[in-house]
Order: C-alpha cells, then structure tokens, then sequence
C-alpha cells in the first residue's frame, strides 16, 4: 500500500519586497524557489502562509477577489514553450490578459497589444505566429509582453533566461532592466545562477531546502557572505572541500532537530545538530540562518 | 493543410467519404428505382444492364436498396457518435478537471459498463428495448460513450498540468473559460480521431444488430437487414448478399482510412515541430 | 504485488454490482408485461389467472427491489434460475454454451497469432515497402470487413460452391465445423494484432540497445531475433488478453451465423424468445468472465512489464 510521505519544500520562511526593488531568490534545484514564487502569487494554496500585497492580506480571500487582483501580479515561467498555449497565435496569447481583466475597447486592445510586442523588442509580423515557429528567446519576450499587458505592480520571474544562449540571456535581462526602470516595477527574481541574481536584483536571499538561510542587500551579501551553504554557493573555490556529517540527503528522516545545513556543514557545532536556528541579524538588513555566530 | 492532402490515407478516406455523403443526400437522383418497389414478376434476377445488382426475393433493385441504405448507415453512424460524445465529453470533463468524488464516482460507472462486452450489451439492449432504429441508436450510445469518456478525462487530465494552464489562471482566469479557451482546443486531436473512427464502428455495430432483426425494419432498406434477407437465397442469388456487404466494407474501410490518417497527421505534428 | 492485486480485486466489486443490476433489468426494459409476453399464443391473450399463476410461479408479483435481491442471492450460490421457455437450469445452458465457445475461441485465437504475428513482422522488416503497405491494407480491410459477411463469403465459396466444408453447425466440436467460424474470427483478430505487432517490433528497433548490437556487428538476424522481438511481444501478448474482448464480441454473430451453439448463439436466441431468466444469467456470466479474464491480463502485464512493477510495489 502507499504511504505518503510529505517534504516540505518551503518551511519557515519570512521576507519581504519593497516597492520597486528587484529582489532576487537564488538556491540549487529543487530547493524550493519555484513553489516559494508560486505560494506567493496564491498559484499554490497553502494555509500556514501570510502573504500581504500591497497592504492587502490575500492569504485567505475568496478565488473571486483573487481574480480581481491578478491583473496586478505577474509570473513569469521558467519554460516559455511550455507557459504559452500553443494552439494560440502569439497575439492571442498577449490579448489575454487584456481581455480578462476587460474595460478596454477593441481598437484599444489591438494598439495596446502591438505596444507591447514593440516594447519587448519583437517585430509586428510575429503576431500571427505560433509559440513552436519562433525560437526560445522570443517566446521569452512573448511571455514578457504578457506578462506586462495588465500593467501589474509586481513580476514573479521564474528562471526567466535559464535554457537559452548566452547571448540571448543578455538580450532578455538587459530588456527587463529596461522595462523595470521604465514602468517602476517590482520583481522577485529567482534563478540559481549567481551572476545574474548579482546583475539583477536591489536586495536578495539564498535559499537551502526550503529555508532561507543569508538575506539581505545583494552587494552586501557578496562582498560579506557569512552562512556556510551562502559560501559554498557563491564562492567556491574558498572553500577547503565540504563537510560531511550524516547521509541526510533524502531529507525524509522527521526527527531530526537540528540546523538544515548540519550535514554538509563544515562549521559545524554540537549545538547545531539538536536545536534549529534562528535568523539572526548580522547587519543593518543583512540576515543569517545561523547560530554560532 | 497541405501535408493533409499529401496524406494517402486522409485522401482516400475523405474521398470516399464525400462521395458516400454525396450519394447519400442525392439518393432518389442516383439510384435507379424506388427501393421500396415490390415487383414479383422480377424477383431474384441477377445484374443485368435494367438492374445494375439484381433483385432480391420481392422484386426490388438492390442497387437502388443500397443507395437509399447509405441515409441510414450514415444517419446512425453521426447520431450514435454525436451522443457518445456529448456525454463523454461532459462526464470526460468533469471527471479529468474536477477530479474527486465525481472522477471517483463516474469511473466507477465507465468501469461497469465496460464490465460488459459491448456487442452484448448493445444486444441486450437492443433486443429488450424493442426494435426501431431509434432504439437501435439508444443501445450503441449507451455502449459508445464510455470510451469518449476515457479519452477524454486523459487528454484533460495531461493537458491540465500543462504550465500554460497554470500561467492562465496565473491572469485570472476562471475555471470556465480555462476549459472553454486553453484545454478544449487542446484536446480536440484526439477527439477528432477517435471520432471518425467511431462513426466507422457504430456503422458495423448497426448493420450487425440489424442483421440479427433488432434494429432498423423491413422494409427499410438497410445494409445489415438486406444481408439477412440474403441469407435464404445464398445459393441461387448470392449477389442479395454480396452487394450490401460490400456496401458496409467499403463504407467502415473510407472513416478507418480517414481516421488513421488524421492521427498521423494530428498527433506527431506537434511533437515534431517543437524545436530543440 | 499482492497488495495491488488486492486493490484491482475490490475495484471490480462496484462494476460486477453494476452488471447483475443490468442483467437484472433486462427483463423489465422490454415494453409490455414479460408474464404476458410470455403466454401469448395463437389462440389469443392469456387469461388474468393464467398471467397471474404464471407470475406467482416464476416470483415475479413482488416489488422489483425483492426481486433483485431474490435474484442475486440465488446467483451468489450459483443458482441462475430456469428458463422461461424450456424450464431448464440456466446454469446448465450456459456452461454447456461456454464450453463451446471457448473452443471456438481457442483455435480463433490460434489463427489470429498464426496470421498476425509472422505478418507483423514482416510489415516491420520490410518498413515502408510495398510488402509494408500490403500488409497494412490488408489489416485496415480486416478491420473494416463485416464478419457476418465474412462469414458468409466463406460459406459460399467453401460449402456451396467447392463443398469442401459443412455450412453450419455444431457436428460434436470436430475440426470440420469449426475450421470456417475459427477463420472468421481469427482473421478479423488478426487483423488488430498484426498493426500491433507491427508498431511494437518497429518501436523497439528504433531503440539504443540495438543500434549497440548492431554496432558491436551482430548478424541482422540475430539482432531482430533475439533482442527486438523478444522485447516486442511484450505489448502483445497483453494485446491477446485484450483480444478477448474483441473474440468475444465477435463470437456473438459468428457463431449465430454458422450455428455454432455458443455463448453469443445463446443470447441471441434467448432475445429472440424473450427468455428473461436466460438472457439475465447470460449477460451475468458473460461480464463475469469477462472482467475476470482482463483482471488476469492486466495482473500478468503488470508483472511482465518491469518498469510498472516497480511503481506499483512503492
């Protein structure tokens, strides 16, 4: 018979993202960036969160206010294929979110979308076309102008560069500073690369299964990286090899109450293994899941 | 569109297709007798240049029988796969989208009816229900729409985890207009398929049970029945028994061709043309 | 692995619940009174008493609910009533009909593997030839084909006109009389088998492994051989259990057609005289066996096929 097991793939985490700053979640797969942004936009439902947009609580209002809200937050999947339908011309696609979210006129609509296919740097005759005629980096730019068309307060964006060339990745961010600048927006940026969460994001935090070990101002944390995980992360070649304390892997052993980290953790202390940290306040916005600092 | 007419099979099989519907709606034109004509004088004659097919045991022209049996075939055929797939696609969808109690609960039923082998259960019901085309129809829905049903709650239930479903309710949208805008199109691949398909199946199914005596009457002319009236007269007019089944062979053989082409056509098409 | 069986064996208890309660009804969908029906004979309608005697006699004056409960309890210790017409156990009939049915069905089986899984393999060999597309018509045609008028194009060309074999019947089950029913239903069988065997053993050529065996420069044929085709029946030897269904259905006309008295000629004439009792413990049986035989496929292929194995012993 089956017995179900349950991992948490988020647990304990707090933060928070200020008007117009680009805040940025980086961590190895799987450590839970994607359904932290997912839990955020209430794409995923949880009753033991507390998300506050914008001074309203939307942890706990009805699907229909929800809908009513959307139009004001966006998310930006990590596979722009897979994000877009594709049995709908790329300007259906960016129709949608106009037409959902209403009161706009027809000829209004059709100038607002050719705005947008304009403002993410792609040509007018992509309209007709479908998401598999044109390449991964367009359809990114694609998702962008969706993403944009109900002119939302604040962007999720998931993994938005991940799978694409180099030099289109460029193209991508370079497009999003510009349209961050331009339309003052706020974003949460997740990605596990480290040089674009460094290019990209105001302020940030590092996760490690499920928890948010180091956050804070992003030039802060890499000029002064503190949590043993954040080190190993971001800076590599510092560190002597890695510690190694039990084959903890699975993460599915519940009894264990002790600090996450523990079993890689070459800082290691007794105290880490029975009792589970705290965030604790290093420096003036500068947090770190640790305790024997 | 154009990779549709290179496709022997979809060629083949609308073709015919189209020529059957043709015959079909212009039967009184096409044929060259009244169907219903009884004529003792002319009974059991083979083809000759007045009656391209013979005549059967009352004197009637079984080419003119055949003509007006293809109304029939095709009738049933688009009634009973019309049916199926409303219900299926209704209980399909509410059993894939909305999952839960109401999967559990619909499954359950699918699973008992498909308990049953189908012929026997369209006989059953068939031959308890009373003869009659429309009965005859009623049976083949209620043996029919358990496999729309299936492909239907799978295809829903890929298509749902699907990230631009997601993004979709991401902008808001409701359940409704998700199942309306982003999953029936979407699924309709499949659908189509199974459909055309079907349509070939219900046409045998019918002309089966009609051969048996429950289904359409005398003295409709229908396929199956004209191949009853055959059975008697095997050795001194095989061609009253020939002729229709021949009818019915070439009829199933055009939506199998049409249905096996459009899912080569429909299926891989957008596996091939996602780039790598 | 017994867990899952288990979990499959509770999943039929609902669907066999389903099917005795549409046996069961099958009496009553019929327009008109079945004791009525029943009695009707030439001289005119039966009389008030009569139908009433004959209703007392055969329980049909209690409410329907009673009655299927009735029904079902004797069915659950084997009892299926006695026919309507001649007055004998149902049981007895339909064993005796099952009996030749699944004689019936194991040469047709026999004959389909026979035809259909050399073809297939030649249609895959010969991958977009000619033989290939030969062998796909004639699959679509097998398909497409009526086997009532199969059946009797081979009547007519081998008991009429070459007199080779008898036209119908039973004949105490020799050869003779079941070779053209066994060819009915085995061709149109083979016809789906053959597609199958054909996509399965192209699939599987089209794997790694084989191109590595052909790579470390084994002859072609033990290439196909040993590693493709074992790998290929996998798919159809499940198939075969499927094909069940497909005889099944099948049997119900061929069998009628060629007088042949089994299962499928059973129902049949019990429809056309209108015995219920008959036609309820038919259709009981028939889905019984049924569901029985597909629960044993899908156990088997569970247990053939690795891969599921191991998801369903998580």
């Amino acid at each position: 018979m089956l017995k179900k097991r349950y991992i948490k793939a988020v647990d304990c985490m707090s933060f928070r993202i200020d008007r117009g700053e680009t805040f940025g979640l980086v961590g190895e797969s799987g450590c839970g960036k994607t359904t932290a942004g997912k839990l955020i936009l209430r794409l995923i439902v949880l009753t033991s969160v507390r998300i506050v947009f914008d001074g309203i609580d939307i942890t706990r209002i009805k699907t229909r206010e929800m809908r009513r809200l959307r139009p004001r937050m966006q998310m930006i999947f990590q596979n722009p294929y897979a994000s877009l339908d594709p049995r709908m011309k790329i300007e259906k696609s960016i129709v949608e979110p106009l037409r959902l979210k209403g009161g706009l006129r027809r000829v209004e609509i059709e100038e607002k979308v050719m705005d947008l296919i304009d403002a993410v740097g792609l040509n007018p005759e992509h309209a007709r076309r479908y998401p598999y005629q044109m390449s991964g980096g367009q359809n990114q730019q694609v998702v962008l102008a969706r993403a944009l068309a109900s002119n939302p307060d604040f962007i999720v964006a998931d993994e938005p560069t991940s799978g694409l060339d180099l030099s289109v990745q460029a193209q991508i961010l370079t497009l999003m500073k510009e349209l961050k600048r331009d339309l003052e927006l706020t974003t949460m940026f997740i990605t596990h690369d480290l040089e674009v969460v460094r290019q990209m994001s105001d302020r940030m935090a590092v996760m490690y299964k499920g928890k948010i070990v180091e956050m804070g101002e992003t030039e802060e944390i890499f000029s002064h990286l503190r949590h043993p995980y954040a080190k190993l992360l971001i800076a590599p070649d510092l560190q002597g090899g890695c510690g190694h304390h039990e084959a903890d892997i699975n993460g599915g052993n519940n009894n264990f109450r002790g600090c996450v980290f523990y079993p890689r953790c070459q800082l290691a202390e007794d105290v880490c293994s029975k009792r589970e940290p705290e965030m604790m306040e290093v420096k003036r916005d500068h947090q770190v899941l640790c305790q024997i600092f | 569109m154009r990779a549709w007419i290179k496709n022997r099979n979809i060629f083949i099989g609308s073709s015919i297709t189209v020529a059957l519907i043709f015959i079909a709606a212009f039967a009184p034109q096409v044929a060259p007798h009244d169907p219903t004509e009884i004529n003792p004088m002319v009974r059991l004659q083979p083809p000759s240049k007045e009656y391209p097919f013979g005549t059967d045991h009352m004197g009637r022209c079984i080419l003119s029988r055949i003509v007006f049996g293809s109304r029939i075939s095709l009738l049933v055929g688009v009634v009973v796969i019309s049916g199926s797939l409303l219900i299926g696609i209704v209980l399909g969808t509410i059993s894939g989208y909305f999952g839960g109690l109401a999967d559990d609960l619909i499954m359950r039923l699918v699973d008992g009816f498909l308990a049953i082998p189908s012929m026997f259960l369209a006989l059953a019901l068939a031959g308890t229900l009373g003869p009659g085309m429309f009965n005859l129809m009623m049976a083949l829905i209620a043996v029919e729409w358990t496999s729309y049903a299936r492909v239907v709650r799978g295809s829903i239930l890929t298509v749902k985890e699907q990230e631009f479903v997601e993004a979709a309710r991401g902008l808001g949208a409701s359940d409704l207009y998700i199942l309306v805008h982003h999953i029936m199109p979407n699924i309709l691949s499949p659908i189509i398929v199974i459909a055309t398909l079907g349509i070939g199946y219900a046409i045998l199914a019918a002309a089966g049970l009609s051969f048996l005596g429950f289904g359409v009457q005398p003295p409709t002319p229908e396929w199956g029945s004209m191949l009853d009236d055959g059975r008697l007269f095997m050795r001194k007019a095989p061609y009253i028994m020939i002729f229709p089944g021949l009818a019915i062979m070439i009829t199933v053989l055009a939506f199998n061709f049409l249905g096996d082409g459009l899912r080569d056509e429909l299926d891989p098409r957008f596996r091939k043309e996602i780039p790598h | 692995m017994l867990g899952y069986i288990f979990k499959r064996v509770l999943l039929i208890i609902p669907a066999l619940l389903f099917v005795s309660m549409v046996s069961f009804s099958m009496a009553y969908l019929a327009p008109g009174d079945p004791a009525e029906i029943l009695l009707m004979s030439p001289e005119g309608s039966p009389s008030p008493e009569a139908i009433d005697a004959f209703r007392v006699r055969m329980g049909l004056d209690q409410p329907i609910h009673i009655q299927y409960l009735r029904w079902l309890e004797k069915v659950l210790h084997g009892d299926l009533g006695y026919s309507f017409i001649s007055e004998r156990p149902v049981a007895d009939a339909i064993t005796n009909s099952f009996k030749a049915t699944l004689k019936l069905s194991l040469v047709s089986m026999i004959v389909s593997i026979v035809v259909s899984i050399p073809l297939g393999i030649l249609a895959a060999i010969k991958h977009n030839t000619m033989i290939d597309d030969l062998c796909r018509l004639g699959a679509l045609i097998g398909v497409s084909i009526p086997n009532f008028w199969q059946a009797f194009l081979l009547i007519l060309l081998f008991s009429v006109h070459l007199d080779w074999l008898p036209v119908a019947g039973y004949g105490g089950g020799d050869i003779e009389h079941m070779i053209l029913p066994a060819i009915t239903l085995g061709t149109s069988s083979a016809a789906v088998t053959t597609r199958l065997m054909r996509s399965s053993l192209l699939e599987a050529l089209s794997q790694d492994y084989i191109i590595t065996a052909r790579a470390k420069g084994l002859p072609e044929r033990i290439v196909i051989g040993k590693h493709a085709i074992k790998n290929a029946l996998i798919p159809v030897v499940t198939m075969l259990g499927l094909n069940l269904g497909f005889l099944l259905n099948g049997a119900v006309v061929t069998e009628w057609v060629f007088g042949w008295p089994g299962i499928g000629d059973l129902v049949v004439d019990s429809i056309y005289q209108r015995d219920f009792t008959m036609i309820q413990g038919s259709i009981l049986f028939i889905a019984v066996i049924f569901v029985t035989l597909n629960l044993l496929v899908d156990i088997s292929y569970t247990y053939l096929n690795p891969r599921i194995r191991y998801e369903s012993v998580d």
